[in-house]
C-alpha cells in the first residue's frame, strides 16, 4: 500500500458522512447562537448588556474555540482510523503500515489546521457580517489579517488535531479545557507573535506525532479488537481494563437495596464510580481551580485593561465605536454559565449516576423511570453546588482586588446569590438535554461507535453552552434588575418547568422503549 | 397448569428487520425447555422479551402471569438470567460483584454461593473484566442462582465452558432444578448439553417457531436408517420422507421423517434389510431447519 492509498483507507469510509454533518451541525449552531447575541447587541441591547455580550462572545473567542473543537473532533476520526488501521488482526500482513499512514494523517492534520481556521472562521463571520448589516468591516478586518495571524493559531489547531488523535478522551478534555477557555486571553499574543506560538506548541506536537507512530507504542496495544468506526462494542465484557487505569477497590455495604430511592442512587453512584472520595475531592479541586482561574482571568482582564470597553478586536484589529461600562455581574453570571454547562453536559454524558443496563434488577420500569430522573436531579444537584462552590471561591478574592467596586457591583451582603441565580438557572434547564441525550443514546438500546459518540458529545456542548450564554445574555436584557426574591421565583420556577418536562419524557421512554 | 410465561402473537421489528415474526409460546410452570436455533434466529430477543427488557411492536407477552411491560419488583426477584455477551460491571473484582448483586435480593442463598464459587473455581479478587470468557460465564452463573429464582433464563450459558466446568454446570444445573423446582430455559447451540436436560424443545428459525414440542417428537420423527443389501444398491430413494441418503455399494445411510411404520414395506419394496436408529438432537437440528420440520 502506497502512502496515498493509506490516506485512502484513512479518510475514505462510511463514518466520514456521519462526521461531516455533526461537526457542521455543531459548528453552525454554535455560531447560529452567538450571531443572534450579536444581532441583538446592535440592534436591542442596552449599554451593560451589550457590553456583557461582547466580552462573552467577543474578540473572536468563538470563533478560535470552534477551530480548535473541529481540529479536536477531526483528529479523533483520523485517530480511530488509524488505530483501526494499526491494531487490526490482519494489519500485521501489511508492510510498512505505520510509516505509510504517517504521511498521510500529517497531510490531513495540516489541512485541517490551516483551511478549518481560515474556511470555518470565513463562513463563520460572513454570516454574521450579513445579519450586522455591515459585511464590508469585518470582511476588511478578517482579510487583512488573514496571513500572519492565522500561523499562529493553524500550529495551535494543529497541536489540537493530534490531541485529538492520540489521548483518551479524558487527557484530550484535560489538555483542551485551558486551551479552550484560554483562547480568548491568548489570542491577542498568537496573532502577535505566531512564531513564537509554533514554536511553544511544536514539542507537544512532535512528542504526539511520535507516540501515535512509534513501534513501542505499536507494540504496546497490539492486535486487539478495536473498536470500529461504524458500529459499537466499546462496552464489551471482554474489554480489560485500561493500562493505568486506577483499580477501584471500593466494598458494597448495603445488604439489601429493597426499594428505597436513596439506596438505589448509591447503587448508581457506586456502579460508575465506585466510592473513591479522594478521586472525587481531586477532580473537584482540579475543576474549580481551572473554573476559578478561568472566571478570574475574564474578569481581571475587562477590569484592568478595558476600562470603558472602547474597543473591539476582531482577527487583530481592533474596531472602534463600542463603550460603556461592563456589568461585573452580568459578566461573572454570563462566563459563569459557559463553565457550568459545559461541565454539565460532559458530567451527564460520562459521569452520570444512573444504572447501567448490565443487571436485570428486580425493579419495574416505573421505578427505573424514577430512579433515573432523580438520579438525574442529583448530578444537576451537585454539579450546581460545585458551581457556587467556585463562584465564592472567586467572589472571596475578588474584593481584594477593587472591593469597593465589587461591593456596590453585588448590591449588599446578598448580591452574590444573584450571581449563581441564572447560571444555575440555566443548568437546570438545559442539564436535562444532555440527560435525556444519555439516556436514548449514549446508554441506549443501539450501541452508538465510539467516535459518532464522542463527536456528537462535544457538538452538544458546544452548543448547549453557547445556547446557555445566550440565555444568560438576553435574560439581561429582558430581565436587567429584579429583586432576588423574583430572580428565584422566575428562574426557578423556569427550571423546575424544564426538569418536569424531562422527568415526563424520562418516564415515557421507561414506558415505552427497550432498555438493551 | 399455570404458564410461567407466554407469548401471544409477539412480533418484534428492529427498522426493516423482523427479530420474531408471530411467535406463540406458552412455557408451563416447573418445564425445562431448550431453546435453539441458529445466530439471528431470534433466541435472545425472545429472552429479552420475556424479562420485560424489550417490548415487542405487536403482540402480548406475559410473565409470571403479568404484562411484561408491568413486570414489578416482586416478579422480577423470582427471575434469574444467564446472558450470552456476559454483562457486568468490568471494573468490580469478582467478589464485589457478587456483593453488589446479592443486595438485588432479600433472599441470596450465601451457602450456595460459596458452595457454586468454589466448585467453579472462580477467583474472587479477579477483576470481572479481566476474567475469560469461560470464567465469565461461570460468575453469570453464580449471579442468577442464588436467589433461587422461579423462572430461569440461560441464554448460551456453556458456550465458553471448558469440558470439566460444564460437566459442574450441568450437574449443578440438574440439583438446582431438583432443589428449587424453577421452570428453566436454555438457550444453545450445543445440543448435547442440553439434551441431557431438557425435556421440551423449542426451535426458532429467522424469528419463528418451528418446533414446539416434547423433546421426544422430533426424536421419533426423525432416525437414521442403516440399509444393506447382499445385492449392490444402485437406486436412489425418491419417497418425499426419506431427508437424505448417502449410498456405497451394499450400505446406504438414510435420513427419513415420520417412518417408523415404514420399515417393513421398505424392506419387501427394494430387497434391503433396514435398522432404524435413534438420532441426537445435535444431528436433527440441521434437518429441522433445512426441512423446516
Amino acid at each position: 500500500m502506497s502512502w496515498g492509498g493509506a490516506l485512502y483507507r484513512l479518510l475514505r469510509r462510511p463514518a466520514v458522512l456521519a462526521w461531516i454533518p455533526l461537526a457542521g451541525f455543531a459548528s453552525v449552531s454554535a455560531m447560529l447562537a452567538v450571531a443572534m447575541v450579536w444581532l441583538w447587541v446592535d440592534f436591542s441591547l442596552p449599554g451593560a448588556a451589550r457590553i456583557v455580550a461582547n466580552l462573552a462572545f467577543g474578540d473572536g473567542a468563538p470563533m478560535s474555540v470552534l477551530v480548535l473543537a473541529f481540529s479536536t473532533m477531526t483528529g479523533m476520526f483520523v485517530g480511530q482510523a488509524i488505530k483501526e488501521l494499526q491494531h487490526c488482526h490482519f494489519s500485521w500482513a501489511l508492510p510498512e503500515l505505520r510509516r505509510r499512514l504517517l504521511p498521510g494523517a500529517l497531510l490531513v492534520g495540516l489541512i485541517v489546521a490551516v483551511f478549518a481556521r481560515e474556511i470555518l472562521s470565513g463562513v463563520a463571520l460572513l454570516a454574521l457580517a450579513i445579519l450586522q448589516a455591515d459585511p464590508m468591516r469585518y470582511l476588511l478586518a478578517f482579510w487583512e489579517a488573514f496571513p500572519p495571524a492565522s500561523v499562529g493559531l493553524a500550529a495551535l489547531a494543529f497541536m489540537a488535531f493530534w490531541i485529538g488523535i492520540r489521548p483518551s478522551l479524558a487527557n484530550c478534555v484535560g489538555v483542551m479545557a485551558p486551551l479552550l477557555v484560554s483562547i480568548p486571553l491568548l489570542e491577542n499574543a498568537i496573532i502577535a507573535h505566531p512564531l513564537v506560538t509554533v514554536m511553544a506548541t511544536a514539542p507537544l506536537t512532535a512528542f504526539l506525532i511520535h507516540e501515535t507512530f512509534s513501534v513501542g507504542s505499536a507494540r504496546a496495544r497490539p492486535f486487539i479488537a478495536t473498536k470500529t468506526l461504524t458500529g459499537g462494542g466499546q462496552r464489551a465484557s471482554t474489554r480489560t481494563r485500561r493500562r493505568g487505569a486506577p483499580a477501584r477497590d471500593a466494598a458494597w455495604r448495603i445488604n439489601y437495596l429493597g426499594d428505597q430511592l436513596i439506596n438505589w442512587l448509591r447503587a448508581g453512584a457506586y456502579e460508575n464510580h465506585g466510592f473513591r472520595p479522594a478521586t472525587v475531592r481531586i477532580a473537584s479541586i482540579l475543576v474549580a481551580a481551572v473554573a476559578t482561574s478561568y472566571l478570574g482571568w475574564r474578569v481581571l482582564d475587562v477590569w484592568w485593561t478595558t476600562p470603558g470597553a472602547s474597543y473591539w478586536n476582531v482577527y487583530g484589529r481592533a474596531l472602534p465605536g463600542r463603550g460603556g461600562y461592563p456589568s461585573l455581574s452580568s459578566l461573572v453570571s454570563t462566563n459563569s454559565t459557559f463553565i457550568a454547562v459545559s461541565l454539565a453536559v460532559l458530567l451527564a454524558c460520562y459521569a452520570s449516576i444512573s444504572l447501567s443496563r448490565r443487571s436485570l434488577y428486580p425493579l419495574a420500569r416505573r421505578q427505573l423511570a424514577r430512579i433515573e430522573f432523580w438520579g438525574s436531579v442529583a448530578e444537576t444537584l451537585i454539579i450546581c453546588g460545585l458551581m457556587i462552590a467556585v463562584l465564592i471561591v472567586f467572589w472571596t478574592f475578588m474584593p481584594l482586588a477593587e472591593p469597593g467596586a465589587w461591593r456596590r457591583e453585588l448590591g449588599g451582603p446578598y448580591g452574590w446569590m444573584a450571581l449563581l441565580l441564572r447560571p444555575l438557572a440555566t443548568v437546570f434547564m438545559l442539564t436535562p438535554i444532555a440527560q435525556l441525550f444519555r439516556l436514548r443514546y449514549i446508554r441506549g438500546p443501539v450501541r452508538w461507535s465510539m467516535v459518532r459518540e464522542r463527536i456528537s458529545v462535544i457538538a452538544l456542548v458546544l452548543i448547549l453552552t453557547y445556547v446557555g450564554g445566550s440565555i444568560v445574555v438576553l435574560s439581561y436584557y429582558v430581565l436587567p434588575a429584579t429583586s432576588l426574591l423574583g430572580d428565584v421565583l422566575l428562574f426557578g420556577a423556569v427550571g423546575l418547568l424544564f426538569q418536569s418536562a424531562y422527568q415526563r419524557l424520562v418516564e415515557w421512554h421507561f414506558a415505552t422503549a427497550d432498555l438493551v | 397448569m399455570r404458564s410461567a410465561f407466554e407469548l401471544d402473537n409477539v412480533t418484534k421489528k428492529f427498522g426493516n428487520a423482523t427479530a420474531l415474526d408471530g411467535v406463540t409460546l406458552s412455557i408451563p410452570e416447573r418445564a425445562i425447555v431448550g431453546l435453539i436455533g441458529r445466530n439471528g434466529s431470534g433466541k435472545t430477543t425472545l429472552l429479552h422479551h420475556v424479562v420485560g427488557l424489550q417490548l415487542p411492536t405487536s403482540g402480548r407477552c406475559t410473565t409470571l402471569g403479568r404484562p411484561t411491560e408491568m413486570l414489578g419488583s416482586e416478579e422480577l426477584s423470582r427471575i434469574g438470567v444467564v446472558w450470552q455477551e456476559g454483562r457486568f460491571l468490568d471494573w468490580m473484582s469478582v467478589d464485589q460483584h457478587i456483593r453488589y448483586v446479592s443486595s438485588f435480593y432479600e433472599g441470596w442463598d450465601v451457602v450456595r454461593e460459596q458452595s457454586l464459587v468454589t466448585r467453579l473455581e472462580l477467583d474472587r479478587k479477579a477483576k470481572v473484566g479481566a476474567l475469560s470468557p469461560g470464567n465469565a460465564q461461570k460468575l453469570g452463573i453464580v449471579l442468577a442462582v442464588c436467589h433461587h429464582p422461579k423462572l430461569l433464563l440461560l441464554d448460551e450459558p456453556m458456550s465458553a465452558l471448558d469440558p470439566i466446568s460444564r460437566e459442574h454446570v450441568l450437574a449443578f444445573l440438574l440439583e438446582l432444578l431438583h432443589e428449587d423446582g424453577a421452570t428453566t430455559v436454555i438457550s444453545s447451540h450445543v445440543m448435547r448439553d442440553i439434551e441431557s436436560i431438557v425435556e421440551w424443545i423449542i426451535c426458532l428459525d429467522r424469528g419463528r417457531v418451528t418446533v414446539d414440542s416434547p423433546l421426544d417428537t422430533p426424536q421419533d420423527r426423525y432416525n437414521e436408517w442403516v440399509v444393506t443389501s447382499e445385492q449392490p444398491i444402485a437406486t436412489d430413494f425418491e419417497e418425499p420422507w426419506v431427508l437424505s441418503q448417502r449410498t456405497n455399494e451394499h450400505k446406504a445411510h438414510l435420513l427419513v421423517r415420520d417412518a417408523a411404520d415404514r420399515v417393513e414395506w421398505f424392506e419387501t419394496k427394494y430387497h434391503v434389510d433396514v435398522q432404524s436408529q435413534p438420532m441426537n438432537l445435535e444431528r436433527i437440528f440441521p434437518l429441522l431447519h433445512q426441512h423446516n420440520a
